[in-house]
This record gives structure tokens, C-alpha cells and sequence, in this order.
């Protein structure tokens, strides 16, 4: 299958197993997105038929099943014994499905308590990369917050702050990072995520990403960048190699607003910097060079914004 | 007419719905690829079915509807495939046995022996928790926050490791359709429900 393909087969399966869940309410997405292409109705209908062939040997689709989930007694400890499972017609896959479960036994002691996420911290002005099991590698920007899961290397939750992922691509098992009812999943990929409190800036180096949130599903591509803001999505390009380039120690910008490079500069250095009110509309565009000590990056940022960048106690000033 | 929804009954609140929302339910059959007249009949169809049913009270009549079509569109064009199949044999010249005709919808369809062992054997490869999820999804029917709470994993990695099972079941149905039984078929995707 092509990657095309594989992709619009995923969204099929994710509506389908969406659309079977009780108190599924978003039909008008699901028809926008049906709307949006044919192939994407043909590949919900492949999905339909796969389902319905594995026939009535396997319970009906789950809507009513609220009571809770009973495991093998061997299982977990301290799982309550099985209290009367609900009877279901036995059949072929069923009794398939308990040999698979089976085996399992021996790797699964303690799956209780799987839930294994834990948080990775920066300070303001550190940086560090994170190396995951699968591969994977993230580089964490200054003042930022992820979360991560022990159990699972294709899960990141970022809280706040940017990041730059490496992500070693598995189509079986594609790495998801979920940032706020934002979701991004790898194609195979390096991308640059920023989150700040009021937006939250994608941008894709290498290889592609999808983007989702309640409304929008969207693909970006190498050089594709997406800006969003509230239920406002904005996409634009920027040259691929200049995509993270804090990871270098260089910050590259084309008609980046001066509050961004304001903020990056604070997240790099750790100091705060304010910028003048009349600056607010103000962009730059071109490359500032991280290094050196305070007093000659504050120098060289005055020279390439053509501003005056003064210090204060804990940090910068700029203004005209 | 009185306005008191608690004194009519269930089936005349929704047939009235039913009425209101068709401009967007046949948008939605469109989408779903029927004809301007099969979305025509289906919504016909929708009408007499919930004027002839007796449900309890329901939750989210418009989800409600939504889901009633949208089984209605899949089974429209499952009948409509075995039949274009079975005219496809007949220029064949491969005569199906009498009984083509009582072959299950897909509703009910028992899938074939052959199918659920390619299934088993398919699904025997997937890690096992994805195994185990699946079967806890599929076959005992729980819903997927029951899985996610209990497993204590969160609900988008309930849903990455259904995702995969049915990613599995795909590519055996592929697979199936590519080598089915209907050599003569160009479209595939006929070969299920003969036993």
C-alpha cells in the first residue's frame, strides 16, 4: 500500500472505531471528511466489511458494555474476581482470542498498573536530548515540559515549550504526540513543535506529520508549517533546514514576529526579555547565532534587529 | 398537536426529526456514495423503519439516525455487490447454487472457515496486548474508555492498538479478496458469505 493510502486507511479505521463508540456525536466531521475525498468512503467501507466479516462469532460492536472490564483472575492481584462475566455466545474467535491472551501471561504480571508516564523538565536556558527505546530522539528546548511513557516510546504528551523530534518511523505503530486536544502523528519524520500558551507552532523538516484536532485532520510535509491558535490554523513553509535550528544554536527567521523572537531568545538564555510595546507588530527576518556570553549575544541582537536591547535585573530590554 | 414531548411516544418524535434533518441525512448518504435515489429510498426506508420500531427513550436521536443510515448505506452496498457479482457469474457462465440468494447480509454474516483461520493466524502475530485489546473490544464488546480505565492506559493508546488489529483484519480481507473465489469478478470483494 501506498503511504496515501495507509493514511486514509488509518482515518478510516479511526472513524469506524469512533463511530461505534456510545455517544459518538460528530457525524458532520465524518461527513466532511467523507465529502472530502471518495477514496476516503471506499476505504471506510473496506474497514465496514473487514469488521462485519469477522461475522457474529465475535460479540456485536460495543455501545451497552458499561460494566467494567473483567481480567483472568491470574492476571493481577488485586483484580476483583470475575463477577459474573456477561454471557456471550462462545465462538471460534473467541476461544481464538483467550489463546492469544493466553500466552500472554508470562510478559503481562502487573499490566494493572501500566500506567508508567513520567515528566521531563527544562529549566529556562537548558537544553537536553532525550534518547527513547525505539530509537526515537527529542530534543527539548529551555522552559519546556513533556511528558513520556515507560511502557509506551510512541507516546509524548507536550505540556509546554518547543521540541525538536527525531522519530524513527514504524507505519505499524506511528509515534503520537499529544499537545493539549491537539494530536500529531510521525509519517516518518523530523518536526519542530512550539507550544505556548495561546498557540501552538508545528513545523516539519523531514519525512511528514499529521496534524488533528477536534476539527481539523491535515497532513504537513517537509517545509509545511502550521501555526494554531485557538480554532484559527494557519499553514505556511519555511525552508526545511532552518525547522529547529535552535538544536544548532542558531534561531532562523523569516517575518517572525519580535514577540516570537523575544520568547525563543528567553527560552535559549534563560532571561527574560521584555520588548517595548510599539515593537509588537514589528518581524525580523534572518539568523541569530546563540553563542558567546550574554554581553555579546545581547550585542549581536542589537546589531541584527537594528534596536536597542538593554539590560535589566533579570534579563533583556528592547526597544527602539 | 401538543407539545408535550414526554406524552408522545419515542416513534413520532424521531419520524419528525427524520423529517427535519433530511436535507443533511442525504447529504450524509451522498457522502457515504449512494445515488440521489438510493439516498431517496434509504431515507423512505429510515421513515418506516423507526415508525414500525419501538425503542425506549433515546439518548441522542440525532446520532441515532445517523448510525440507522449509516448501516442502511453499508448493507445497500454489499446487497448491491453480491447481485452485480452473481449477474457477473451468470455471463460466467458459472451457475451459483440455488440457495445465492439466501446468502446472509452481511449483518449476519458467519464469515467462512477459511477466512476466520487467515484471522486467527493474523491476529496470533499482533503483539499481544494489541491481541488482547482487540479481543476485549471486538469479541467481548467493552467500550473503549472500559478498557482504557482498566488497563490504565490511556484512551488514544486503546485506540493505537485497535487501530493496528484492524489494520490486521484489513490486509487479510485484502488478501482474501485479491485470491477469492470470484475469478471472474474485476472488482473483488464478493468471495465472503460462500461457504
Amino acid at each position: 500500500m501506498r503511504l496515501t493510502d495507509d493514511l486514509v486507511h488509518e482515518q478510516a479505521i479511526a472513524w469506524h472505531l469512533r463511530l461505534t463508540e456510545d455517544g459518538f456525536d460528530e457525524w458532520d466531521g465524518f461527513v466532511s471528511w467523507l465529502e472530502a475525498d471518495a477514496a476516503h468512503n471506499s476505504a471506510y467501507e473496506a474497514v465496514s466489511d473487514a469488521d462485519a466479516g469477522l461475522g457474529e462469532l465475535a460479540a456485536p460492536a460495543p455501545s451497552v458494555a458499561t460494566h467494567p472490564v473483567s481480567w483472568p483472575a491470574a492476571w493481577s492481584a488485586n483484580d476483583e474476581p470475575d463477577s459474573a462475566p456477561v454471557q456471550r455466545r462462545p465462538g471460534r474467535l473467541m476461544a481464538m482470542a483467550a489463546t492469544v491472551a493466553l500466552v500472554a501471561i508470562g510478559s503481562w504480571v502487573g499490566f494493572g498498573a501500566m500506567n508508567q508516564t513520567y515528566e521531563v523538565r527544562t529549566a529556562p536556558g537548558e537544553t537536553r536530548t532525550l534518547a527513547l527505546a525505539d530509537g526515537t530522539r527529542i530534543a527539548l528546548n529551555g522552559s519546556t515540559e513533556i511528558m513520556l511513557d515507560r511502557q509506551d516510546p510512541r507516546f509524548a504528551e507536550l505540556k509546554s515549550g518547543e521540541a525538536k523530534f527525531s522519530v524513527h518511523h514504524d507505519a505499524a505503530d506511528p509515534f503520537e504526540l499529544t499537545v493539549a486536544d491537539q494530536k500529531i502523528v510521525d509519517v516518518g519524520t523530523v518536526f519542530n513543535v512550539k507550544k505556548s500558551p495561546q498557540s501552538l507552532k508545528v513545523e516539519v523538516a523531514e519525512g511528514a506529520v499529521r496534524y488533528e484536532d477536534g476539527q481539523v485532520r491535515m497532513r504537513l510535509d517537509a517545509g509545511d508549517t502550521l501555526q494554531a491558535s485557538g480554532a484559527n490554523v494557519v499553514e505556511g513553509t519555511c525552508p526545511p533546514e532552518a525547522i529547529g535550528s535552535w538544536t544548532n544554536g542558531r534561531l532562523v527567521y523569516e517575518g517572525a514576529p519580535l514577540v516570537e523572537v523575544a520568547g525563543d531568545l528567553a527560552r535559549a538564555r534563560g532571561i527574560a526579555v521584555e520588548l517595548a510595546p510599539n515593537l509588537a507588530q514589528e518581524t525580523f527576518s534572518g539568523v541569530i547565532q546563540l553563542d558567546g556570553d550574554g554581553d555579546t549575544l545581547r550585542q549581536r541582537v542589537a546589531q541584527l534587529l537594528r534596536l536597542k536591547v538593554s539590560k535589566t535585573s533579570d534579563g533583556w530590554s528592547i526597544s527602539r | 398537536m401538543t407539545s408535550h414531548g414526554q406524552d408522545m411516544p419515542a416513534q413520532s418524535g424521531l419520524q419528525q426529526l427524520s423529517l427535519a434533518m433530511r436535507p443533511e441525512l442525504r447529504r450524509f448518504l451522498r457522502a457515504r456514495g449512494c445515488s440521489e435515489a438510493d439516498a431517496e429510498d434509504l431515507l423512505q426506508e429510515l421513515f418506516i423503519k423507526i415508525a414500525t420500531t419501538t425503542t425506549g427513550p433515546i439518548r441522542t436521536p440525532k446520532a441515532y439516525l445517523f448510525q440507522i443510515l449509516n448501516n442502511m448505506a453499508h448493507t445497500r452496498r454489499r446487497t448491491e455487490m453480491r447481485r452485480q457479482a452473481r449477474d457477473a457469474e451468470w455471463i460466467g457462465e458459472r451457475r451459483f447454487g440455488d440457495d445465492a440468494d439466501a446468502a446472509p447480509d452481511p449483518e449476519t454474516a458467519l464469515a467462512g472457515r477459511d477466512e476466520l483461520e487467515r484471522v486467527e493466524a493474523q491476529l496470533a502475530d499482533l503483539p499481544e496486548r494489541t491481541a488482547f485489546v482487540f479481543r476485549q473490544y471486538r469479541v467481548e464488546g467493552h467500550s473503549q474508555k472500559a478498557i482504557a480505565l482498566e488497563l490504565g492506559i490511556s484512551l488514544s493508546a486503546v485506540e493505537k492498538h485497535l487501530q493496528r488489529a484492524y489494520k490486521a483484519v484489513l490486509v487479510i480481507r485484502n488478501r482474501q479478496e485479491q485470491g477469492g473465489l470470484a475469478p471472474a469478478s474485476s472488482k473483488g470483494g464478493i468471495g465472503d458469505a460462500v461457504d
